[in-house]
C-alpha cells in the first residue's frame, strides 16, 4: 500500500539559480510544496516545525555539507525517519554508493533534467516501503 | 771441441769459409791423387822393374850361355883339327904354331876365352893366353882325360869352370893330349853387366856359387830372378843357374822422389789456393762487411745517411745499390712514418684526453645526475648505485648493495612484475610509477625504468629511478584544478540547462517560435557542455588514477547484451540496427560493470553515429583463450589513413564539423582506451573489407581461459601470434612492430611456449631454433589447443630438415629485423587473406 502522496519537500541548495530552476520544476511540474534554504542552519532550525515529507540536499554546501546535515537529521528523533535524496555534481559511482550507504534513498546527479526531476523524486518516494 | 772451434772459425767469416772449403778441397784432391798414384803407379813401376830385371837377367844368361857354348865348340873343333893332332903327334913341338892354330880357332869363334893344349902328362903345350897354368897334373880331374873322358869341372873356391877334352890321335886312336878351356865366370858376369847398376848376379853350378857380382851392400827389398842356363855340349851336366838380385827400394827411388816432389807441389798449391781463397773471401766480404756496418749504423743511429761500398756490376755491387735504394726508401718511409706517428700520437693523446674527459664527465654525470641510477645483476640484486639513488631512497650504500631491487618498493610484487615484463620484452623500457619505502618510513612516489642490457658475457639490469613527489604534487594540483573547474562549470550549467529545459518545455508559458528555436539551440549546447565537462572529469580521473573502480567478477557477455539493449533506442534514432554475434557463452571478467558498460556504450554510439542510414552495427564477443575479445563493427566510411594514429587521442575527430554533427565530445575513444587499459585490456581497430571499421578490445578472462570451451580459431579479430625466442630484444621488436596487426604473445623458453600452446590457440607460431631449454623445433610436435598453428622458424643456422611443415624459415643473423617483420607480415596477410576467402 502506497504511502500518502508526496506533498511537502524541503530543499537545501546554496546556488540560487539552481535552487530557482529546481523549485520551478518541482512546483510547476510536480506540484509539490517546496521549502528552500540556502544553507544548513536555518534549515535545521526550521525543519522540525516544517515537518517535510522528503528532504532534497545538495552535497556541497557552505558550512555544513549535505552528508553532515543527514547525520544531524538522523540524530534527531523528530527527523530521523524523513527520507533524504542527495543532489550532487559528483559523478563517481563510488560517491553515489557512499551516499546511499549513509541512508539516502536516492542520489540525483547534477545537472539534472528539470522535466524529469519531479518524476524521479516521485519514483524514489513510491519505492519507499512503509 | 776442436771441431767446434773450426766450425766457429769457418762460420765467422766468408773468407774463412772460402779458405776452409778450398783447403779441404785441395787436401782431398792431393790425398786422392797420392793414393791413386801410389796404388797404381808403384805397382806399375814395380812390374816394370821386374820385367826389366827378368829381361836383363835373361840377356846375361844368354851371353854366359853363348860363351860357354862357344868354348865348348871351340874345344871340340880343336880336338877335331888334324893339324893339332899332327902337331901333337909330330913330336916337333912348335908351340908358336899351335898357339896360332888355337888362336885362329878361337878367333873364328870370336871367343875371348883362353884355351890351351896340354900334354898327357899335364904340361902345357900351347895356350892362347898366359893366364893358364903350366901344368894341370895336380888337377884331380886331369887323369880322366888320359882315359879318354872329358872333364867339365868347377873349381871350388874359385870362379873358374874348367872344360877339358881329350885329343885323340887320328891314326893312333890314343889320347895324345888334352885341350883345356877356362871360363872365368867373374869376368863373364862383369862383361854381361852393364855399367854400375843395381843388379847383383849370382852364378851357381849344381848348387855351388860360381860368381857373385856385388852391387849395393844392403838390399832392404831384394827382388830375385832365377834363370836356368841351357848350355849344350859338354857343359850340359853343370846345371847352371843365373840368379839376379836387385834392390827394389833403390829401383823405386826415382818414383818416390817423384811422389815427394808431387806432394810438395800439391802442398804448395794448397797453400796458394787457401791464400787465394782467403784473399777472394776477404775481397768478397769486404763490401758485405761494409754493408753490415752500414746497417748497424742505421740501426744504432737511426740515420740513413751512411757510407756504402761503391755500387758495382757484380752481385755485391748490386746488393749495395739495392741497399742504398732501400735506405732511401726507408728514409722516406721513416720520415713519413715519423710524421704519421707524431700525428697519430697526438690524435691518440687527444682521443685519450677526450676519453678521459668523457669518462670523467660520465662519472660526474652519473654522480651528479638528479636521477637515481643503479645497476643490478641478472637476478636483480643491486650492484651499484649513484648518490641520487641513495638520496631518493634515504639509504646508505651498504643498505642497498646486494639487496634485491624489490626491497625498495612498498609493494615488492610490483617490482617483480616489472622485471618480468621487462625480461619478457613485453614492455618498452619506459617509466613506471610506484611507491618506494623511504628509510625514514614514509612512502615516496618514484618513477622507475628498467632495461636489460648485455654487459659482456652476462645480462644486467640498468634501473633508473626518480623522485616524482613534486611531479605528483603538480599533477595533483592540476587534477584538483581540472576537477574544481569542472565542478565550478557544472554549477552554472545545471541552472542554465534546467532553466532552458523548463522554458523549452513551455512550463513558463508559450514562447514565440523563433525564440523557441533559439532556446533549443541553447539547450542542446548546454547539454553538450555538460557531456564535455563530464568526459573531461572522467578522463582526468582515470589518468590521475583517482577514478574509483568498483571491480568485481562480472559477465562480460551480459554487459555486452545490456549495452546492445541500452543503445537500441539510440541506434533506432539514427536508423541503424544493432546485431549481436559471436560466441555467447558466459565469459567472466574482473571489472567495474559501469565502466565496462561505458566502454561498450562509447563504442556502440560511435559506430552508430558513423553508420549510414539503414546500416548495421555488429557487436560480437568471443573467447580467445585467456582473453575475451569484443568487436564492434560498422559500415561507416572508415577512418582516414592520416587519422589512424591519432584516433585514441583527445579531441580527435576526423574534423571539427564531424564532432558537432555527431554530437560527440572528442574524448570518447580516449576515455574508452583508458578504461580498457585499466581493465588490463587492449583496444585496437582495423578497416573492414568493403568499408567500415572494426573496433575491438580484449580483456583477460578470470579463469585464464582454462575452463572455456574449445576456442574457435580467430574470426574477424587480430591474428594471434606466439613468438618464442630467447632474444628479448627481438621479442620486443617483433611485438612492438606487429602490435597493430596482431596480438603477439612473447615467451622466452620452449617450456613457456608449450604451456601457451596448450592453453590458448594461435594463428601463427614463430620459433627460434636455439632456445636455452632446447630446440624450438620440438614445439612443432607439441599438443596444441584447436588447430595447429602455422609455424615459421627464425634460425641462426641452417635450414631445418623438415621444412615441409613450415611456412617459412629465416636466417636471423644475416637479416635485419625489417626482414623478419616483413616475413611475419606476409604470413599475417596470408592468414587474413585465407580468412577473407573462407568468409
Amino acid at each position: 500500500m502506497p504511502r500518502e502522496a508526496l506533498q511537502r519537500i524541503a530543499y537545501v541548495e546554496d546556488e540560487p539559480d539552481i535552487q530557482e530552476v529546481a523549485i520551478i520544476a518541482l512546483e510547476s511540474i510536480g506540484g509539490y510544496e517546496v521549502h528552500a534554504f540556502d544553507h544548513a542552519p536555518p534549515f535545521l532550525e526550521q525543519v522540525e516545525a516544517m515537518r517535510p515529507q522528503l528532504i532534497l540536499l545538495d552535497v556541497m554546501l557552505p558550512g555544513m555539507t549535505g552528508p553532515e546535515i543527514l547525520t544531524e537529521l538522523r540524530a534527531r528523533p523528530e527527523t530521523k525517519d524523513i527520507p533524504v535524496i542527495f543532489m550532487t555534481a559528483k559523478v563517481q559511482s563510488t560517491d553515489h554508493q557512499r551516499y546511499l550507504d549513509l541512508g539516502a534513498i536516492r542520489v540525483i546527479g547534477k545537472p539534472f533534467d528539470p522535466m524529469s526531476l519531479s518524476s524521479e523524486i516521485e519514483e524514489a518516494w513510491n519505492a519507499l516501503e512503509d | 771441441m776442436p771441431f767446434r772451434a773450426v766450425f766457429r772459425w769457418t762460420n765467422s767469416s766468408i773468407a774463412h769459409r772460402f779458405s776452409f772449403a778450398a783447403a779441404t778441397m785441395a787436401l782431398l784432391a792431393c790425398a786422392l791423387n797420392g793414393l791413386i798414384s801410389h796404388h797404381y803407379l808403384s805397382r806399375e813401376v814395380e812390374e816394370g822393374i821386374r820385367h826389366r830385371q827378368e829381361a836383363r837377367t835373361a840377356l846375361i844368361a844368354q851371353r854366359v850361355q853363348q860363351s860357354m857354348n862357344m868354348l865348348s865348340e871351340a874345344l871340340d873343333e880343336v880336338t877335331k883339327n888334324p893339324l893339332i893332332e899332327t902337331l901333337i903327334q909330330g913330336e916337333i913341338l912348335n908351340s908358336r904354331l899351335l898357339r896360332d892354330v888355337l888362336g885362329s880357332i878361337a878367333s873364328s869363334k870370336q871367343m875371348a876365352l883362353p884355351i890351351a893344349l896340354y900334354r898327357i902328362d899335364g904340361r902345357i903345350m900351347a895356350g892362347t893366353q898366359d893366364s893358364l897354368p903350366a901344368s894341370l897334373a895336380e888337377q884331380p880331374w886331369f887323369p880322366t882325360l888320359a882315359k879318354g873322358g872329358s872333364a867339365v869341372t868347377v873349381e871350388h873356391g874359385s870362379d873358374r869352370i874348367w872344360v877339358a877334352l881329350p885329343v885323340v890321335g887320328l891314326m893312333s886312336a890314343q889320347v895324345d893330349g888334352a885341350v883345356v878351356g877356362v871360363i872365368e865366370t867373374e869376368r863373364l858376369l862383369r862383361a854381361a853387366r852393364s855399367s854400375a847398376d843395381s843388379l847383383t848376379l849370382r852364378l851357381e853350378a849344381g848348387g855351388v856359387l860360381l860368381a857373385h857380382s856385388r852391387g849395393s851392400q844392403d838390399i832392404s827389398e831384394p827382388l830375385r830372378v832365377r834363370h836356368l842356363l841351357e848350355v849344350d855340349t859338354a857343359l850340359k851336366g853343370l846345371n847352371l843357374v843365373l840368379e839376379s838380385e836387385q834392390d827394389v827400394a833403390l829401383a823405386m827411388a826415382p818414383l818416390r822422389e817423384h811422389n815427394t816432389r808431387t806432394l810438395a807441389a800439391t802442398l804448395a798449391m794448397m797453400i796458394g789456393v787457401i791464400i787465394a781463397a782467403i784473399l777472394l773471401g776477404r775481397n768478397l766480404s769486404r763490401p758485405l762487411r761494409a754493408l753490415s756496418r752500414a746497417a748497424q749504423q742505421v740501426a744504432q743511429t737511426g740515420s740513413v745517411e751512411v757510407a756504402l761500398p761503391p755500387p758495382g756490376p757484380d752481385e755485391v755491387g748490386g746488393l749495395s745499390r739495392d741497399f742504398g735504394v732501400m735506405l732511401r726508401k726507408l728514409g722516406e718511409l721513416t720520415g713519413g712514418l715519423e710524421s704519421k706517428v707524431t700525428e697519430r700520437t697526438r690524435s691518440l693523446e687527444e682521443v685519450q684526453s677526450l676519453l678521459q674527459l668523457y669518462g670523467e664527465r660520465r662519472r660526474v654525470m652519473i654522480e651528479n645526475a638528479p636521477y637515481g641510477i643503479m645497476s643490478l645483476d641478472e637476478d636483480s640484486h643491486i650492484e651499484a648505485c649513484n648518490p641520487a639513488a641513495l638520496k631518493i631512497l634515504g639509504r646508505g650504500e651498504e643498505e642497498l648493495l646486494g639487496q634485491p631491487l624489490s626491497t625498495i618498493a612498498a609493494d615488492p610484487q610490483r617490482i617483480t612484475d616489472l622485471l618480468q615484463q621487462s625480461a619478457l620484452g613485453e614492455e618498452e623500457p619506459s617509466g613506471h610509477e610506484l611507491e618506494a619505502r623511504h628509510a625514514a618510513g614514509h612512502l615516496i612516489p618514484i618513477e622507475i625504468a628498467l632495461s636489460k642490457v648485455r654487459d659482456g658475457e652476462r645480462w644486467i639490469w640498468i634501473c633508473t629511478l626518480g623522485d616524482i613527489t613534486q611531479r605528483k604534487q603538480a599533477e595533483r594540483v592540476k587534477d584538483e584544478f581540472i576537477s574544481t573547474v569542472s565542478h565550478e562549470l557544472r554549477t552554472p550549467l545545471t541552472s542554465i540547462r534546467g532553466a532552458l529545459g523548463l522554458v523549452d518545455a513551455g512550463k513558463m508559458g508559450p514562447i514565440p517560435v523563433a525564440a523557441g528555436r533559439l532556446v533549443k539551440i541553447a539547450l542542446s549546447n548546454s547539454e553538450r557542455l555538460v557531456l564535455l565537462v563530464n568526459d573531461i572529469l572522467d578522463l582526468q580521473k582515470i589518468e590521475s588514477g583517482s577514478m574509483q573502480f568498483d571491480a568485481r567478477e562480472v559477465s562480460l557477455t551480459e554487459i555486452v547484451q545490456q549495452s546492445i539493449d541500452a543503445n537500441e533506442g539510440y541506434a533506432r534514432s539514427f536508423d541503424v540496427t544493432l546485431q549481436m554475434g559471436g560466441d555467447m557463452t558466459p565469459m567472466q571478467v574482473f571489472g567495474d560493470p559501469n565502466r565496462l558498460m561505458q566502454i561498450m556504450c562509447n563504442l556502440i554510439s560511435n559506430a552508430v553515429k558513423f553508420s549510414p542510414k539503414q546500416g548495421e552495427v555488429e557487436v560480437s564477443i568471443e573467447n580467445r583463450g585467456r582473453l575475451a575479445m569484443v568487436s564492434v563493427s560498422d559500415q561507416g566510411p572508415g577512418i582516414p589513413a592520416n587519422f589512424r594514429d591519432k584516433i585514441f587521442s583527445r579531441f580527435a575527430q576526423a574534423d571539427g564539423s564531424d564532432r558537432r554533427a555527431k554530437g560527440g565530445t572528442g574524448l570518447g575513444l580516449a576515455i574508452t582506451k583508458a578504461l580498457v587499459e585499466h581493465h588490463a585490456g587492449r583496444i585496437s581497430f582495423r578497416g573492414r573489407e568493403g568499408g567500415g571499421t572494426v573496433f575491438q578490445f580484449v580483456i583477460p578472462l578470470i579463469d585464464g581461459g582454462r575452463s572455456r570451451n574449445l576456442p574457435q580459431r580467430r574470426s574477424g579479430g587480430l591474428p594471434r601470434i606466439l613468438h618464442v625466442d630467447d632474444d628479448a630484444d627481438l621479442l620486443n621488436v617483433i611485438a612492438t612492430l606487429l602490435s597493430f596487426r596482431a596480438e603477439v604473445v612473447s615467451v622466452r623458453s620452449a617450456a613457456e611456449a608449450e604451456q601457451a600452446l596448450a592453453e590458448s590457440c594461435f594463428d601463427l607460431l614463430i620459433i627460434d631454433v636455439g632456445l636455452q631449454d632446447g630446440s624450438g623445433l620440438r614445439l612443432l610436435h607439441s599438443p596444441v589447443q584447436g588447430e595447429a598453428p602455422a609455424a615459421m622458424v627464425f634460425t641462426s643456422a641452417d635450414r631445418p630438415a623438415h621444412l615441409g611443415e613450415l611456412l617459412d624459415w629465416i636466417v636471423k643473423d644475416r637479416t635485419g629485423t625489417e626482414r623478419l617483420v616483413a616475413a611475419v607480415n606476409t604470413q599475417i596477410d596470408r592468414i587474413m587473406g585465407s580468412e577473407t576467402n573462407a568468409a
